[in-house]
């Protein structure tokens, strides 16, 4: 005990020359979640949240800095969604002639459309923290640039892999069928042997600007497979429903992956053109995923300071599989309004509906500053669906007949909700 | 497309020759004296005051990089402190002579580094007075000239003359500028909009002298004559060439937030 005491002061001593130099940041959210229906697995339709972070950041010696961070968070109702995790945390060396490589937990973005980014693939999501999985767990990885302004080469190993994050059993949004993280299965467990890798070239010609990515490693996104032991099964079959108490749930399954990516952006004036697109080569399937669109902008709307800036995307998908992706044959519509005031509002409003069945998503994000300090915050997703209102039963038996289930929205019906939140910053 | 470049440069080369009048010879002088430093960096804070007095700050970093030759880009990266809630965010532009400015934002929530239209000249920069246009490096040649004549400024003899941006996403039909005689610095801009009114006046105050070279204001004072609202400008901690690198205005820099 006092060997480690020791331990420490040394290290504090060690970092206190340093301690005046640190940047730090830090921010507490108070979050308030409201589903407008009853779900399949929780009838409870409020929820509250606290989540705090901090992010510490220094260069202590010339071309040398890193950052540390640690987010927090809990969840009155669910507990795997309580956490305290690593946010980033690495260290970097800058070298000669553009090169530069970093090692430890990091995010990294790769994309360049506004309704999902099929080639961002690095970083796991967590679902629990909003469905369009933009919120991303920090990946421990080496990475490696070669940035000579035009081009930029990133080279990463990733040496670790993490589970995608979904509600638990008490949590929602949610599935009307139980996830079961703890029992997910991997191609080949994590190691040393199993470390994936990637690679990705940006290039700029003038108002071009491409890149082309490969990823080789385990899907970060999983497939499920359906846990139903045969008694379970055949009451299902005999009487419609599960047993009470049963033991029914999906399992993820993280299979090897291949993924090839291209993104583009091309500059007229105001509108900027871009698209993104991943072919994908998984053990029982290969698939293309895609967005191609506009972003166009207006800027001081009418003599006003308001900029709105629009976008219009097609997302497609072309995997084959039992529950059908999201976004397969989908129309993107999206609106953002920066009001350009002292309390920094914007307002964004997007809209995607499926050509297919006309189910469509609606999402809302607006936030303004209320105080210096303090911003207050709205977001929300609207799962809009004329498809079958499953339950657990349903779906488990739709599921064991095989039946496509060609409209995943619906799935999510009774999940629609708002959540608003107040931060303060430090 | 290398056709069409060479017509561009043949009209910029005539209208320079038909704007050769004593206007454009005092930008040219004042645009001299006010290169070569290399790079530069310097802390801001921004106040933005509303017709009742109320005060909003902001403070951030810009860094500068002068391009050495009439090809290389200036650039110039500013990185926001405060308020609170977007630090980190910043800002990487790239002027690329007679043509759009290329230019990226960082956001660091999702640590994603966006490409932005650079022709979002006329919009507020930040909710402030400022537009992105008042803030961008501004070459002689996107303007045209006509001198106006002498007038006493605070006591100071200047040279006031008219210039009219060429570029079309311009938030101003023309701008008169106040320059001293003494040291060419620009003292005064009256901004003229579209309807032709006079909207807006950016006074220059306490310039000082760096590295015995370069005169720099310690303070832009923006004033909206339509709103009644005001941004002052401050700047601190002017350092000139430290040493920038060309590769300290890279896009994967600003991940970095340094």
């Amino acid at each position: 005990m006092a060997a480690s005491d020791s331990k420490l002061a040394f290290l504090l001593l060690l970092v206190a020359p340093y301690a005046l130099a640190v940047e730090g940041t830090a921010v507490l959210t108070v979050e308030q979640d409201y589903f407008f229906d009853t779900g399949e697995l929780n009838d409870w339709q409020y929820n509250t949240s606290l989540v705090g972070s901090i992010r510490l950041r220094d260069d202590p010696f010339p071309d040398n800095s890193w950052v540390f961070g640690l987010t927090g968070r809990v969840d009155q109702r669910d507990s795997e969604r309580t956490h305290l995790s690593i946010d980033e945390a690495y260290w970097q060396r800058w070298f000669q002639n553009g090169f530069s490589g970093r090692a430890g937990y990091i995010e990294t973005f790769w994309g360049v459309t506004e309704a999902s980014n099929p080639v961002n693939i690095l970083n796991q999501s967590r679902m629990n923290d909003g469905l369009d999985g933009e919120v991303k767990t920090t990946q421990p990885m080496i990475n490696l640039t070669h940035d000579s302004g035009v081009s930029i080469i990133n080279l990463y190993l990733l040496t670790d892999f993490q589970d995608r994050q979904f509600a638990g059993k008490d949590g929602r949004p949610s599935l009307p069928l139980v996830i079961d993280s703890d029992e997910a299965r991997h191609a080949e467990e994590p190691g040393f042997e199993q470390w994936d890798v990637a690679i990705r070239g940006q290039w700029l010609l003038g108002s071009f600007e491409m890149a082309l990515s490969y990823f080789h490693g385990l899907n970060r996104e999983p497939d499920f497979d359906l846990r139903i032991s045969n008694a379970e099964a055949q009451e299902l079959a005999t009487t419609g429903e599960l047993p009470e108490g049963n033991n029914v749930a999906l399992v993820p399954r993280y299979d090897q992956l291949n993924q090839v990516g291209f993104e583009a952006t091309y500059f007229v004036g105001d509108t900027q053109w871009k698209g993104e697109v991943a072919y994908r080569d998984l053990p029982d399937s290969q698939y293309w995923r895609g967005n191609v669109g506009f972003e166009h902008g207006i800027y001081s709307l009418i003599d006003t300071r308001v900029d709105v800036t629009l976008y219009v995307e097609y997302l497609f998908d072309t995997q084959d599989s039992v529950i059908e992706p999201l976004f397969d044959n989908d129309v993107f519509v999206g609106a953002r309004l920066d009001l350009n005031d002292v309390n920094s509002s914007f307002i964004e409003l997007g809209w995607v509906v499926d050509a297919d069945d006309d189910d469509s998503l609606i999402d809302i994000e607006a936030e303004t500053r209320i105080l210096e300090n303090v911003t207050l915050g709205l977001s929300g997703q609207a799962y809009l669906s004329d498809g079958p209102d499953y339950t657990t039963d349903s779906l488990a038996a739709a599921l064991i007949a095989n039946n496509t289930i060609d409209q995943p929205l619906a799935l999510y019906q009774r999940e629609s909700y708002v959540t608003l939140s107040l931060s303060y910053y430090w | 497309m290398k056709r069409w470049k060479i017509i561009v440069a043949t009209l910029a080369a005539s209208a320079s020759i038909a704007s050769a009048n004593q206007g454009y010879d005092i930008a040219v002088e004042a645009d001299r004296r006010h290169s070569g430093y290399g790079d530069s960096e310097a802390e801001v804070v921004m106040t933005l005051i509303n017709k009742t007095g109320d005060e909003d700050r902001r403070t951030l970093t810009v860094k500068e990089l002068e391009g050495g030759t009439a090809t290389d880009n200036d650039k110039s990266l500013m990185s926001f402190n405060h308020p609170r809630d977007i630090a980190g965010t910043a800002l990487l532009t790239w002027s690329v002579p007679g043509e759009d400015d290329l230019q990226w934002l960082y956001l660091p929530a999702i640590k994603r580094v966006k490409a932005i239209s650079s022709s979002n000249r006329s919009g507020a920069f930040m909710g402030s007075e400022f537009t992105f246009e008042d803030l961008s490096p501004q070459d002689v040649d996107d303007y045209e000239y006509e001198y106006l004549g002498e007038k006493e400024l605070n006591g100071e003899l200047c040279f006031v003359y008219e210039r009219r941006p060429k570029d079309r996403d311009s938030g101003y039909t023309k701008e008169v500028l106040w320059v001293d005689q003494s040291e060419y610095r620009t003292r005064q801009v009256h901004f003229y909009d579209h309807k032709n009114e006079h909207t807006k006046t950016l006074t220059l105050i306490g310039y000082e002298l760096y590295n015995d070279e370069f005169w720099r204001p310690s303070e832009l004072f923006m004033e909206n004559h339509e709103t009644g609202r005001k941004t002052r400008m401050a700047f601190s901690n002017y350092q000139f060439g430290q040493g920038l690198r060309d590769s300290d205005f890279n896009r994967s820099q600003l991940r970095y937030g340094r």
